[in-house]
């Protein structure tokens, strides 16, 4: 969509509210994973505020500073990465952690960029990044359904956001007033999202101890089929 | 309410890859709790089929806080877009159609809301009025269901215009000046019914056009002429190439200019004896027969403001101009003249406003300055454009150079006293 007669500079970057809530739901999602890393995961949040804020100040005020910023918050948060391999020297703990925070940032980069107006591609990698992140988690610290099922919900809830972020950014743009829309879209997802957590654990109390793995992957494969086909 | 296109966002498919991974690498590694994970994407994948595909039905009121302001005046646009249906809208993003030609100054013509059924949502912008009158297009809506699976996009007509018309000091010399644009013939003496001078008597002239009256006060004789009845037909033709549509940043391209340019001479031409008609070059030809009378003034303005020719988006492919001016040359008569509206910015269209002229055409070129003013290959393309003004002066085409932000008769009136010329 576009007006014919709007020339001014529409500043077609993703939703600010969207945007934020996207980084800040998959970040959530690393956290709630657990096994500590609370200071790890804090500095790396440090980083993410600073890109936010160097975004802002390159696209606004002043352009060295804000590359000055950006390029400071992306330090932060190798800073972080470099932080965690000290504390722990642990490959285990590795490999469930990084995945995600470099994802965490990629995502946050697909959403508030230094410019241009946003990546679809970026968002996804990053959830992606998360999602690996919450699998790991699941093979090495072997937590409970509740868990895992937490951390994926919000990987795709922050995968939502932040496509919905960059849709309406490409659309409207960020003078438009969007932030009834964004809550509302939100509040649905998130409201889906609840029921998909209930779901879960409403099948594994029905019916894991009953059935083989195989035969309940089985019929899992098929209700995915369906979903597909409702696609169509 | 016009067409309505329905798009399938497929935005929630990667929902079904995601959980397929969880089930082959919970099976692998025979984790019950992962394989479980992909119960969270069927629940995802399952979204978009409970969400209903939406079904707007909208209305649009424009509201300007003044209609008929002054050049440059600030005027603020309020829109209010109401939901008429009786379904929620949960997303509901309309882009209205500002008018190619203004600007916007302030806030964004842009909005998004959710609608109950009755619900309206408003927002407003001021844009700068410039001189013409200026329709609004369509508002673009797009309402998405909640999971924006389904995006329904349809346009929402409201008949508003900013007419900033008003004729000011500045410009007095206006309609006069404007309907000499073609340089009307209809200006030599001779006979007809309406007085145009008194000359001196010569050898030959009707005893009937002798002044009695004057040669009983003078005793010297003179002779009445009076204004020769040969309406002329003026026809407008518009450079709507694709290299017509150049502009500085962030203001209206040539095309756009020239459009407006041509709904004020084809205005002030209505007003005189002449009759007008209308061409454009671009990704089609467009022709509207020389005419006169209101009806007329109407099929010119309607053809100026929808032809799509004339679309405020540049063409994407080649535009054949031989093949359209041989097509516009076939279609005037003797007597047209033309007045070409360009940013003259290659050399085609001028050998286009020579061959017309060379016809035996009287042929004016208004050209919109649209080159910027500064920077390498601008200073290049207005040097260009320099030579290519002083080529068709030397054919002996009048050239108008127009500056959009003044008025079009002002720089009319400048060539026609011969101060920029």
């Amino acid at each position: 969509m576009s007006a014919p007669g709007e020339t001014v500079s529409a500043n077609l970057r993703p939703a600010r509210l969207s945007g934020a809530l996207s980084v800040a739901v998959a970040f959530g999602a690393l956290v709630s994973l657990g096994g500590g890393l609370t200071t790890v995961f804090a500095v790396e949040a440090l980083g993410l505020a600073l890109l936010a804020v160097g975004a802002t100040v390159r696209r606004d005020r002043s352009r060295p500073a804000g590359d000055a910023l950006v390029a400071v918050a992306l330090a932060v948060v190798l800073g972080a990465l470099a932080f965690l391999w000290i504390d722990t020297r642990d490959l285990l703990v590795a490999a469930r952690a990084v995945p995600g925070m470099v994802g965490v940032l990629v995502l946050a980069l697909g959403v508030i960029p230094a410019r241009g107006r946003g990546s679809r591609r970026l968002v996804k990698v990053g959830s992606g990044l998360v999602l690996l992140s919450v699998f790991a988690t699941a093979v090495v610290l072997k937590p409970p359904l509740q868990t895992l099922l937490v951390g994926t919900v919000a990987t795709v809830l922050a995968w939502d956001f932040g496509e919905n972020a960059i849709g309406l950014g490409a659309q409207l743009g960020r003078r438009a007033e969007t932030y009834r829309v964004e809550l509302a879209h939100g509040f649905a997802s998130a409201a889906v999202g609840a029921g998909a957590v209930v779901a879960g654990k409403t099948v594994a109390g029905v019916g894991t101890p009953g059935f083989p793995l195989g035969v309940f992957a089985l019929l899992l494969t098929g209700l995915l089929l369906l979903a597909g086909a409702l696609h169509d | 309410m016009t067409d309505r296109r329905t798009r399938r966002t497929e935005r929630w498919r990667g929902v079904i890859g995601v959980a397929l991974v969880a089930l082959t690498a919970g099976l692998l590694l025979t984790l019950p709790n992962v394989v479980l994970l992909s119960v969270a994407g069927v629940v995802f994948a399952a979204y978009p089929a409970l969400t209903r595909e939406p079904a707007p039905v909208l209305s649009l009121e424009r509201r300007l806080d003044d209609e008929r302001p002054g050049q440059g005046d600030p005027v603020e646009v309020t829109v209010e877009l109401a939901n008429e249906g009786d379904a929620t809208l949960f997303d509901c993003r309309v882009v209205d159609g500002v008018p190619e030609t203004l600007r916007v100054t302030d806030g964004a013509p842009r909005h998004a809301g959710v609608l109950r059924p009755g619900d309206s949502l408003t927002f407003s912008y001021t844009v700068r009025a410039e001189r013409g009158k200026h329709p609004f297009d369509p508002a673009t809506v797009v309402v998405r269901d909640p999971a924006g699976a389904r995006e329904v996009e349809q346009s929402v007509a409201r008949d508003t215009e900013i007419d900033c018309t008003v004729a000011d000091a500045a410009a007095p010399l206006r309609d006069q000046t404007l309907a000499d644009v073609g340089r009307v013939t209809a200006d030599d003496g001779g006979s007809g019914v309406e007085f145009h001078r008194t000359r001196e008597y010569q050898r030959g002239d009707a005893p009937s056009r002798i002044d009695w009256k004057r040669f009983a006060r003078t005793g010297s004789l003179s002779t009445v002429e009076f204004r020769r009845e040969r309406a002329a037909s003026v026809v407008l033709v518009v450079d709507a190439r694709e290299p017509a549509y150049r502009g500085r940043e962030g203001e209206p391209h040539a095309v756009a200019y020239s459009v407006s340019g041509a709904r004020q001479v084809a205005a002030s031409l209505a007003g005189s004896r002449n009759r007008v008609g209308v061409a454009a070059l671009g990704r089609s030809f467009a022709w509207l027969e020389p005419g006169a009378g209101r009806s007329h003034v109407d099929d010119v303005e309607a053809l100026l403001a929808t032809h799509e020719a004339l679309s405020p988006t540049p063409p994407d492919g080649d535009c054949p101009l031989d093949d359209q001016v041989e097509r516009l040359r076939e279609r005037l008569d003797d007597r047209s003249q033309v007045v070409l509206f360009s940013p003259l910015t290659d050399d085609a269209i001028c050998e286009t406003a020579r061959s017309i002229e060379a016809r035996g055409h009287a042929v004016t070129v208004v050209s919109p300055t649209v080159t910027d003013r500064d920077g390498p290959e601008r200073r290049l393309a207005v040097a260009e454009r320099r030579h290519r003004l002083s080529d068709l002066r030397n054919a002996g085409i009048r050239v108008v150079e127009w500056a959009p932000e003044r008025p079009l008769a002002a720089a009319l009136a400048a060539t026609s006293e011969g101060v920029v010329a």
